[in-house]
C-alpha cells in the first residue's frame, strides 16, 4: 500500500531531512512511525501526500508512481489517503456537519451521497448528536474527532496522521487512539505519526522509529523505545 | 458537475461580496481602464474614418496643353484635330485600368469658372487675369489611394503624354510628399493607440490579480484543505475565476455606461457632421454596439486572467 525505496530529502542547503528510507507498509496494517522532533517524521508523511518530491527514491502510494504522477494526477491521489493533523484544520465557520460535507463536495460527490456519508461517518466517529455545532463548541478531543471523520468520509484506503494526540491529554487520547484502530479494522491502512510513548508503548504495533532521517528500527508489536 | 456549476457561483458571489471594498476598487479600475481604451478605440474608429475620407481626395491631375474640345482644337496649333484624339485616346486608356474608379476631364473653361470662384473672395487676382492662362486636366481617382506612385508612374509612360503635357514630370502631379507623410503619420497614430490601450488592459489586469489575491489570502485555509482531501485544481479555481470575471465584467458594464453617454454627446453630434460637416463620415450605431461588446468581453476576460494568474502560486502542487 505504501513503499518507499532509497528515498532521502534534502531541503535547500540544510542537512538531510530523511536519509535512504525503505519503508512497506501492506493494506490493512496499522504503523507507528515514530521518533523525536525533526528527526523526519513530518517529511515522511508529506512526502506521502506529495506536497513535494524526495530529493532521491522511489514512492509508491496506494498502487500509483508518486514520482512519475503528472501534477493535474496528484488531487486524485489524495482522494486516496485521509489525512489528520494535531491542529485539526477545521473550518471554524462551518458545523460538524459542514466540515465533513466539504471534503466530500469539494471533490464532486453528489447531494445524496453527501447527506448519506456524513451522518454515517460522523456516528462512526461517536459524533452523531453534535452535527450543528461549530468547532469552538467542541471539547479539542470532539474537534479531532470532526478531522477523523473529515478523512475518513471518502472512504480512502490509507489514512495518515501527523501527531493526532499531540495537543490532547492521555485519555483523550487514548480514545482517539481507539477511533483509529476501529477504522483500521474496516480495512484501511493506518500510519500514525507520533511521539506519544504511552499510547505507543500500550498498542504494541509495528514501530518504525526515525533518528536524524534514518530508520533505526522497524520492529513488530514494538515500543517507543527512547528515553527522552 | 451540475451541483458544481452551483457552487462555483455562490462562491464567486459571496467571496465578492465579503470583500466588497476590494471589489469595487477592482471594478472601479477596470471600469476606467476599459473608458479609456473605449475612447481611444472610438477616435481611432473615426480618426481611421476621416483618414480615409482624406485618401480618397488623393487623385493624379493631368495638365495638358490645353485645347478645349474639337471645335477650339480646329483653330489651334498644328494637326489639332490628332492631338483633341489623342487626349481622348489617353482618358480612355486611363479609364479602363482596373485601379482607376474615376477620369474626369476639366476644360481650359471649366478650370477657369472653377478658380474664379475659388478666389471669388480676392476679386483683385481674379481681375488680373487676362484672357484663360489656365490648361486643361484630367483628374484621376484611385480605388486605393496607396497606389498613386506606381499609377502616375505608369500614366507618365503612356503614349502622346509628351505631346501632350510637355513635360510629364511637372504636369502629372499627385502630391507625393503629402501623400507620403499622410501615410506615415496614420500608420504611428495607430501605433500609438494600440500601444496605449494595451498598457492600459495591463494595468487593469495586475489590479485585478491584487485583489484576487487578497480574497484567496483569505480563504488560504479553506483551499489548503481542498487541496489536501483532493480537490481538482480546476476545481479550487473556478470560483475565484468567477469572481474575477464578475469583477471585470461589472468594470466594463460601468465603462459601458459612460461611453454611450460621453457618444450620446459627442461623437454622436460629431457624426450627424456639425463639427467636421465636410467629412460627413458614417458611424452607424452597429459598430457602436459591437465596439460595446468587444468591452464587455476584454472585461471578463481581464478578470479571469486576473485570477489565474493570482491562484498560480496557491495551487502549486
Amino acid at each position: 500500500m505504501i513503499r518507499l525505496k532509497n528515498v532521502s530529502k534534502i531541503y535547500d542547503g540544510d542537512k538531510p531531512a530523511l536519509v535512504e528510507v525503505n519503508i512497506a507498509v501492506t493494506k490493512g496494517e496499522f504503523v507507528f512511525l515514530v521518533g523525536p522532533s525533526g528527526s523526519g517524521k513530518s517529511t515522511f508523511i508529506r512526502l506521502l501526500l506529495r506536497e513535494f518530491l524526495p530529493s532521491r527514491g522511489d514512492i509508491f502510494v496506494a498502487g500509483q508512481d508518486v514520482i512519475h504522477m503528472r501534477p493535474w494526477k496528484v488531487p486524485y491521489l489524495r482522494r486516496n489517503i485521509g489525512c489528520v493533523f494535531q491542529d485539526f484544520k477545521l473550518l471554524t465557520n462551518k458545523t460538524t456537519f459542514e466540515n465533513v460535507a466539504f471534503a466530500l463536495e469539494v471533490i464532486g460527490r453528489s447531494r445524496a451521497t453527501i447527506n448519506n456519508q456524513v451522518p454515517e461517518v460522523l456516528k462512526l466517529v461517536g459524533l452523531e448528536d453534535k452535527l450543528d455545532s461549530y468547532p469552538d463548541e467542541l471539547s479539542g478531543g470532539e474537534q479531532q474527532r470532526v478531522s477523523i471523520a473529515r478523512a475518513f468520509a471518502n472512504r480512502p484506503p490509507i489514512l495518515l496522521a501527523d501527531e493526532p494526540t499531540g495537543n490532547l491529554d492521555p485519555a483523550t487520547s487514548l480514545g482517539i487512539m481507539t477511533l483509529l484502530q476501529r477504522i483500521n479494522r474496516t480495512g484501511t491502512t493506518v500510519l500514525i505519526a507520533t511521539h506519544d510513548r504511552e499510547i505507543v508503548d500500550s498498542m504494541r504495533k509495528r514501530v518504525i522509529a526515525l533518528e536524524a532521517g534514518k530508520v533505526v528500527r522497524d520492529q513488530l508489536k514494538g515500543v517507543y523505545g527512547y528515553e527522552n | 458537475m451540475k451541483i458544481s456549476a452551483g457552487y462555483f457561483t455562490r462562491e464567486a458571489f459571496s467571496s465578492f461580496k465579503k470583500n466588497i471594498v476590494q471589489s469595487i476598487a477592482a471594478v472601479t479600475t477596470v471600469a476606467l481602464c476599459l473608458v479609456i481604451v473605449g475612447i481611444i478605440l472610438l477616435v481611432m474608429f473615426v480618426g481611421g474614418q476621416v483618414i480615409r475620407k482624406i485618401e480618397d481626395k488623393v487623385e493624379i491631375e493631368i495638365f495638358m496643353e490645353g485645347l478645349d474640345g474639337p471645335a477650339q482644337a480646329a483653330t489651334a496649333g498644328a494637326n489639332p484635330v490628332n492631338r483633341w484624339n489623342q487626349m481622348e485616346q489617353l482618358g480612355n486608356t486611363i479609364r479602363s485600368w482596373p485601379e482607376v474608379h474615376k477620369v474626369d476631364y476639366i476644360s481650359k473653361e471649366e478650370a477657369l469658372r472653377k478658380f474664379k470662384k475659388d478666389f471669388s473672395n480676392s476679386p483683385l487676382v481674379v481681375q488680373q487675369i487676362e484672357g484663360n492662362p489656365l490648361p486643361a486636366s484630367y483628374r484621376v481617382g484611385l480605388n486605393n489611394p496607396r497606389e498613386v506612385e506606381t499609377i502616375a508612374k505608369r500614366i507618365k509612360d503612356l503614349p502622346y503624354i509628351k505631346e501632350l503635357t510637355l513635360n510629364p514630370d511637372e504636369n502629372v502631379k499627385f502630391g507625393q510628399d503629402t501623400v507620403r507623410k499622410l501615410f506615415q503619420v496614420t500608420r504611428w497614430i495607430s501605433l500609438a493607440a494600440v500601444g496605449f490601450a494595451t498598457l492600459l488592459i495591463f494595468v487593469s489586469l495586475v489590479l485585478i490579480t491584487n485583489t484576487i489575491r487578497l480574497a484567496i489570502f483569505a480563504r488560504r485555509k479553506e483551499i489548503g484543505i481542498m487541496r489536501l482531501v483532493g480537490a481538482s485544481s480546476w476545481f479550487i479555481r473556478w470560483p475565484f475565476i468567477l469572481e474575477g470575471m464578475l469583477e471585470g465584467l461589472s468594470g466594463a458594464v460601468v465603462a459601458i455606461f459612460v461611453l454611450t453617454s460621453l457618444w450620446r454627446t459627442f461623437f454622436a453630434n460629431l457624426a450627424t457632421g456639425k463639427v467636421f460637416a465636410f467629412l460627413s463620415f458614417n458611424f452607424d450605431q452597429v459598430t457602436f454596439v459591437k465596439l460595446l461588446l468587444l468591452l464587455a468581453l476584454s472585461g471578463a476576460a481581464i478578470g479571469a486572467a486576473g485570477s489565474f494568474i493570482a491562484l498560480r502560486r496557491f495551487l502549486k502542487i
